[in-house]
C-alpha cells in the first residue's frame, strides 16, 4: 500500500520536481522552509493542482497518469487546509454532513459520532461558524474531512495560523485521531516541533526537490540534513515506559538496552512514549562521570561530526540503535580529540516529552 | 380611474419585466461565472458591452435595434428568409431590447458576488467529494443569495422603467407594445394628468417598496453571512 509520486510541476520560474514513494500508513511530515513547494506538493496530490508531467499511483490506482488526471472528488482524501475554510452558510452540524453525505463508500469506516468525540467538538455541533474560535473551527475542519471517508488524510500546515493555545488542544487530538481510526496522513509544515510529535516518516523538500526521505528518527539525527541547520536542532528517541519510581517522581524509559530518566508524568508502564533532546543540552565526558547531578549518561559512539564554521561542532551519536545529537564547541572537541568511532559518554540536561 | 387601456399597459409592463429578468438570470449566471472564473486575455472586451447599456441613451440601443431587427437588418432580413416575421413591434422584439437593456443590471450584481466566493470553499467542497456542478449548487449559490436578489430586482425594476428602448423597438401599440412608462407619456401629452398620477404614483411607490425590501433582506443575510 504506497503512494507513488513521480512527476514534475511547472509554474511561472517555480518547478517541482518528485519521484519518491510514500508508505500509506502512520505520519508521513513534509519539511521544508516557506517557498520550497511542499504545500504545492499536497496540491498536486490532492488534484487542486495540476500536474506538468509523469504520474501519480495511490495503491496501484492512476490519479495522474498521462496527462489525464482523476477528477479531485473522486480521489479517496481529505484536505485540511491551513485555514479552517467552513462554509459560512452551513452550521456546524451540516458542515460536517457535507463531507459524509457525499462519501464514496457505502460503509463507513469513520463513524460521526466517533470522529465527533475524538475532536471534542459535541458541543458545538448546532453553532454558527461565524461564532467559533480559531482552534474549534479547525477541529471541525479537520472532522469535516475525515467525515468524508478518505483513504488518505492531506494536512497543509493546519496549526499554522493558530495560537499557542489552540495548537496544544489540537496537536494531542491529531495524535490520537491516527491511532484511533488507522488513517494514514501526509503532514505538511515548516514546524520541526509538529513534526517531531506526529511524523513516522519523514521527506525534507527544499527548492522543489526532495531532499531526503527516509523515518523521522533518522532524519532528525542526519548531520547532513536542513533540519541540523537550525540553531535548536533536536533528534527524537522512541522508548517504552520500563519502571516508575514514585518515590522520587521519576519515570524509567528504556530504549535499545539503555536507560533515560524523567520527571514521572501519568505514565503506565509499558506505554511507548517519544521523547526529544536537543542538541545543545548534550555534552560529551571521555570517562564516565561519577560525581555528576545529571541523571542521563549514555555510553555512545560518535558516528559523524559537522563544524559550523562558527566555533561550534554538531556531533552524531549512536545510542543503541538509534542516534543523538551534541552541540560542542571546536575547542572542547580539539581538546578531547573527538573522532569518528570513539566510544564515550554523552550527558543529557534536559529531556521533553512530545507525546 | 385606471382605465382598461392602463391595465393592459400595467400588465404588459409586468410580463415584459418578468420575462426579461427570468431570461437574464438564466443567461446572465454562466456569462458571469465565465467572466470571474475565465483568464481571457481579451476579457474586458465583453465586460465593455456588457457595460454599455449603462451609459448609452436607450434612444442609441433601441435605433440600432430597430435597425437590425427590421426587414433589411441583418437579424430581420434572417427571419425574414426563414419565413419567420420580423420583430420589430412585437413583444417578443419588446423582451429582446429589454434584455440587453437591462442586461449588466443582473450580470453585475451576479459577478460581484461570484467574485466574493473564495477559490478555497470550492476546493474544499471538491475535496469532500462534490463535483463541479455540485459545488455551485452546494455552494456558489447559497453564498451568492443577495446577489441573485439584488440582481433580480434591479433587473426587474430597471425593465419596469424603460422608455426609450421600447417606444424605438416596440412602437405605442395599445395591448401589445405599449407598456406603462409610455402610457403615462401618452396621458401627458393629452394633460390627463390624474390618470398620469395613479399610473406614476404607483410605479414610485412600488419601486422604492421592492428597493426598500431589497436593501432590508441584504443587511440580514450580510449578518448572517459574516
Amino acid at each position: 500500500m504506497s503512494l507513488n509520486l513521480d512527476f514534475s510541476f511547472q509554474r511561472d520560474s517555480f518547478s517541482l520536481q518528485v519521484a519518491t514513494q510514500i508508505k500509506t500508513e502512520g505520519v508521513t511530515g513534509i519539511y521544508g522552509p516557506s517557498g520550497c513547494g511542499k504545500t504545492t506538493l499536497l496540491k498536486c496530490i490532492a488534484g487542486l493542482e495540476p500536474v506538468s508531467q509523469g504520474e501519480i499511483l495511490f495503491n496501484q490506482q492512476p490519479w495522474t497518469k498521462n496527462k489525464r488526471s482523476l477528477p479531485i472528488e473522486k480521489r479517496s482524501i481529505g484536505f485540511v487546509f491551513q485555514e479552517a475554510s467552513l462554509f459560512p452558510h452551513l452550521n456546524i452540524q451540516q458542515n460536517l454532513d457535507y463531507g459524509l453525505s457525499r462519501s464514496r463508500k457505502k460503509a463507513q469506516q469513520f463513524k460521526f459520532d466517533d470522529v465527533v468525540s475524538l475532536l471534542g467538538i459535541g458541543e458545538l455541533l448546532h453553532r454558527e461558524t461565524a461564532f467559533l474560535s480559531g482552534g474549534e473551527k479547525q477541529r471541525v475542519a479537520i472532522a469535516r474531512a475525515i467525515l468524508s471517508q478518505p483513504q488518505l488524510l492531506l494536512m497543509d500546515e493546519p496549526m499554522a495560523s493558530l495560537d499557542q493555545k489552540s495548537k496544544s488542544e489540537i496537536l494531542p487530538c491529531l495524535k490520537k485521531l491516527h491511532k484511533a481510526l488507522n488513517l494514514p496522513v501526509i503532514y505538511v509544515s515548516h514546524s520541526a516541533e509538529e513534526i517531531a510529535r506526529l511524523a513516522d516518516e519523514l521527506i525534507i523538500m527544499q527548492k522543489g526537490r526532495v531532499k531526503a526521505h527516509d523515518s523521522l528518527v533518522q532524519l532528525l539525527s542526519d548531520i547532513s540534513s536542513p533540519l541540523s541547520e537550525q540553531d535548536q536542532c533536536f533528534v527524537v528517541l522512541d522508548c517504552v515506559v520500563s519502571q516508575i519510581n514514585k518515590n522520587f517522581h521519576l519515570a524509567s524509559l528504556a530504549f535499545d538496552n539503555q536507560q533515560l530518566k524523567i520527571p514521572m508524568s501519568d505514565f503506565k508502564a509499558g506505554q511507548k512514549v517519544r521523547v526529544s533532546i536537543h542538541a545543545k543540552d548534550v555534552s560529551l565526558c571521555l570517562s564516565p562521570p561519577q560525581d555528576s547531578s545529571i541523571l542521563n549518561i549514555l555510553p555512545v559512539t560518535i558516528v559523524a561530526m559537522q563544524p559550523d564554521n562558527a566555533g561550534q561542532v554538531l556531533v552524531r551519536l549512536q545510542a543503541g540503535q538509534q542516534f543523538l545529537l551534541a552541540r560542542i564547541s571546536e575547542y572542547s572537541c580539539q581538546q578531547m580529540s573527538l573522532t569518528d568511532g570513539l566510544n564515550l559518554y554523552a550527558q543529557i540536561k534536559a529531556i521533553a516529552l512530545v507525546s | 380611474m385606471i382605465s382598461e387601456n392602463d391595465l393592459n399597459a400595467l400588465w404588459l409592463t409586468l410580463q415584459l419585466a418578468g420575462l426579461t429578468t427570468l431570461i437574464l438570470v438564466i443567461a446572465g449566471t454562466p456569462l458571469a461565472w465565465w467572466l470571474v472564473r475565465s483568464r481571457w486575455k481579451l476579457k474586458f472586451l465583453i465586460e465593455a458591452v456588457i457595460a454599455l447599456p449603462l451609459v448609452l441613451p436607450p434612444t442609441v440601443l433601441g435605433f440600432y435595434l430597430l435597425i437590425a431587427l427590421g426587414p433589411d437588418g441583418p437579424l430581420g432580413g434572417l427571419m425574414q428568409s426563414m419565413g419567420w416575421q420580423t420583430l420589430n413591434f412585437t413583444f417578443t422584439g419588446l423582451v429582446i431590447g429589454s434584455v440587453i437593456y437591462s442586461l449588466p443590471f443582473v450580470v453585475q450584481p451576479l459577478q460581484q458576488a461570484f467574485n466574493n466566493i473564495s477559490q478555497r470553499h470550492l476546493d474544499v467542497a471538491a475535496t469532500l467529494g462534490a463535483s463541479r456542478l455540485d459545488q455551485f449548487r452546494s455552494v456558489v449559490l447559497p453564498l451568492s443569495r443577495s446577489g441573485y436578489l439584488t440582481a433580480i430586482v434591479l433587473g426587474f425594476a430597471h425593465t419596469l422603467g424603460e422608455f426609450g428602448v421600447v417606444l424605438m423597438i416596440g412602437g405605442n401599440i395599445p395591448g401589445k407594445t405599449q407598456v406603462l412608462s409610455i402610457a403615462i407619456y401618452d396621458h401627458v401629452e393629452v394633460l390627463e394628468y390624474s390618470q398620469a398620477h395613479w399610473l406614476a404614483g404607483g410605479l414610485l411607490a412600488f419601486s422604492f417598496v421592492l428597493l426598500l425590501f431589497v436593501y432590508s433582506v441584504n443587511r440580514r443575510f450580510g449578518v448572517i453571512k459574516v
